[in-house]
């Protein structure tokens, strides 16, 4: 299958300190991918750095196209805390970015809210934390995107939403996810390939096939390798 | 970029500090009018008579019969007649349609107004977090750029816009007729006289003076990308708009005289006697201050915060 994320020698340093160090990267259209590390490992920057939201050294491109200079992409995302106007309601929310993008099917959103059970009349600064992360995932889901970028999405979700979600994700069939998550079990039922980091490099690839094989102990401990 | 505007200004209008700044600049547009109106005093009156060397008799006529509306015909026949003995700038200092001229002390506080909406238009995404959304739809970092400086000055227009409705709904109903419409000024140019629309005049500088608002308040907006401060760029802007002038003022006293190259004492236009100079200032320190200065002055500050805040904007990591 095609190539549909590239990403070659990508490098971020802030200061001397370096985050992401040589990470290669090939991800087929449709596949889901996750991305375990330690806290402070560097993922939710390679993330970013996907996004196109902190300058890198390297490339990252996406079907051929390069990220910084093609700025016209189909993404949806959520990174760290959710992004939301607090004092507007979780409906207004929805309306308001779906402005942005053309075809939004609304019904397909609201019944993406019914079935998350989100009460959208109410002002989001009143939701719990579960619920704004539940109208988060909802709004990266708005625009149909083909490449979906989540950074620990079942924060505050409980187990039932939890399910749901994992659904939702496996239904996009032509939507490219990379999950950053530290819920290793979680990835495992929904991935196709789990990518270790530690230290801002790759320390290992696993694929659906051989990531079964080993027990959540041993997986936890590719978290420490320093090896390739 | 179009659609990307429009819905920013939607949803700002619909924002509750845009409409209390809307109901303020109504209740102070009241207020002023009612005042002003109200407001001819004796003295003026007399200075009228001085200056245009009314006789009693004639100035008794005028009063007596009490109606501005002969008040202006009168002199509107009397400018014509005697245009080399009437000092033409106080002719309509007494009449009350005048107390238009008021609507360019409420303008300067609009940059308050304006100072606010430039600080936190952009700077409260960037609180939210919700800039990172703005980048991810579709338009380059330049785009979303240009489109919040847009919409930010597209909404002090607005707000300045409001005001002088509200101003000219006032009068119109203090007044109780529409000659605000009708009046014709003179002006003069060394000896040509032309007559102009006064309500268009007034139009046209308050056109005029509703730049440096747009200055300030696009200043604000520079300033809270560059340091990503609210506080510091409400300070700044503040401490530029109500207090650059006096300090202009001060430094000017010391001889400073470069700062006339900068944009602090073009801040307040309606300080510009009649339009041209300040003549204080040119006499007493050889500064030469002028509206036409004061254009390019801004116009230079404003293409150079605009293209350092872009630098910014566009380089900065957005966490």
């Amino acid at each position: 299958m095609k190539k549909y994320l590239v990403i070659k020698n990508l490098r971020k340093q802030i200061r001397d300190n370096a985050i992401l160090q040589n990470i290669n990267l090939q991800v087929k259209k449709g596949e889901i991918v996750g991305i375990v590390g330690l806290n402070g490992s560097g993922k939710t920057t390679l993330l970013k750095c996907i996004l196109g939201f902190v300058n890198y050294d390297g490339g990252i491109f996406i079907d051929g196209k390069n990220v910084l200079c093609n700025k016209l992409h189909n993404f949806g995302f959520i990174i760290e805390n959710p992004n939301l106007y607090l004092h507007s309601s979780g409906w207004d929310n929805i309306k308001f970015w779906s402005k942005f993008y053309k075809n939004v099917d609304l019904k397909y959103v609201k019944s993406l809210c019914d079935s998350f059970n989100l009460d959208l009349r109410k002002k989001v600064n009143k939701y719990s934390l579960g619920m704004k992360q539940k109208l988060a995932i909802i709004l990266s889901l708005i625009n149909k995107p083909e490449l979906l970028l989540l950074d620990e999405p079942t924060n505050g979700l409980d187990m039932k939403n939890i399910f749901l979600l994992r659904n939702v994700l496996l239904t996009l069939k032509d939507t490219t996810i990379l999950i950053s998550s530290h819920d290793i079990n979680e990835l495992c039922k929904i991935c196709n390939r789990l990518i270790f980091i530690n230290k801002g490099k790759i320390v290992k690839v696993l694929d659906k096939s051989s990531f079964l094989v080993y027990s959540e102990s041993e997986l936890i401990n590719f978290l420490e390798s320093n090896y390739a | 970029m179009l659609k990307f505007i429009s819905i920013l200004l939607t949803r700002e209008f619909k924002k509750i500090y845009f409409i209390f700044f809307i109901l303020i600049i109504l209740f102070v547009s009241l207020i002023v009018c009612y005042f002003s109106y109200k407001d001819y005093s004796f003295n003026n009156h007399q200075n009228i008579v001085v200056q245009n060397k009314l006789t009693e008799d004639e100035y008794y006529e005028i009063y007596s019969n009490g109606s501005y509306n002969n008040y202006l015909l009168y002199y509107e026949s009397y400018i014509k007649e005697s245009m080399n003995k009437v000092k033409l700038s106080n002719l309509f200092s007494d009449n009350n349609l005048f107390c238009f001229e008021n609507i360019y002390k409420v303008q300067v506080f609009l940059s308050v107004f304006s100072i606010v909406i430039g600080s936190s238009i952009l700077l409260s995404e960037y609180k939210n977090g919700t800039i990172k959304l703005f980048l991810n739809v579709g338009a380059s970092r330049f785009k979303v750029f240009l489109s919040f400086l847009i919409s930010c000055i597209f909404l002090i227009i607005i707000l300045n816009l409001i005001l002088f409705l509200a101003f000219t709904l006032f009068l119109i109903i203090f007044n109780n007729s529409f000659e605000l419409f009708k009046l014709k000024v003179p002006i003069i140019f060394n000896d040509d006289v032309i007559y102009v629309n006064y309500y268009l005049k007034s139009f046209l500088e308050f056109i005029l003076n509703m730049l440096p608002v747009i200055f300030i308040g696009s200043f604000s907006f520079f300033i809270s990308i560059i340091f990503l401060s609210q506080l510091f760029s409400l300070c700044l802007s503040f401490f530029l708009n109500v207090f650059g002038l006096v300090v202009f003022q001060w430094l000017l006293e010391y001889k400073i005289r470069f700062l006339m190259y900068s944009f602090i004492p073009y801040l307040d236009y309606t300080i510009f006697d009649d339009k041209l100079n300040i003549v204080l200032f040119n006499i007493e320190h050889g500064t030469n201050l002028s509206i036409f200065n004061g254009n390019v002055m801004l116009m230079l500050y404003f293409v150079i915060a605009f293209f350092v805040s872009l630098w910014f904007f566009l380089k900065r990591d957005v966490n």
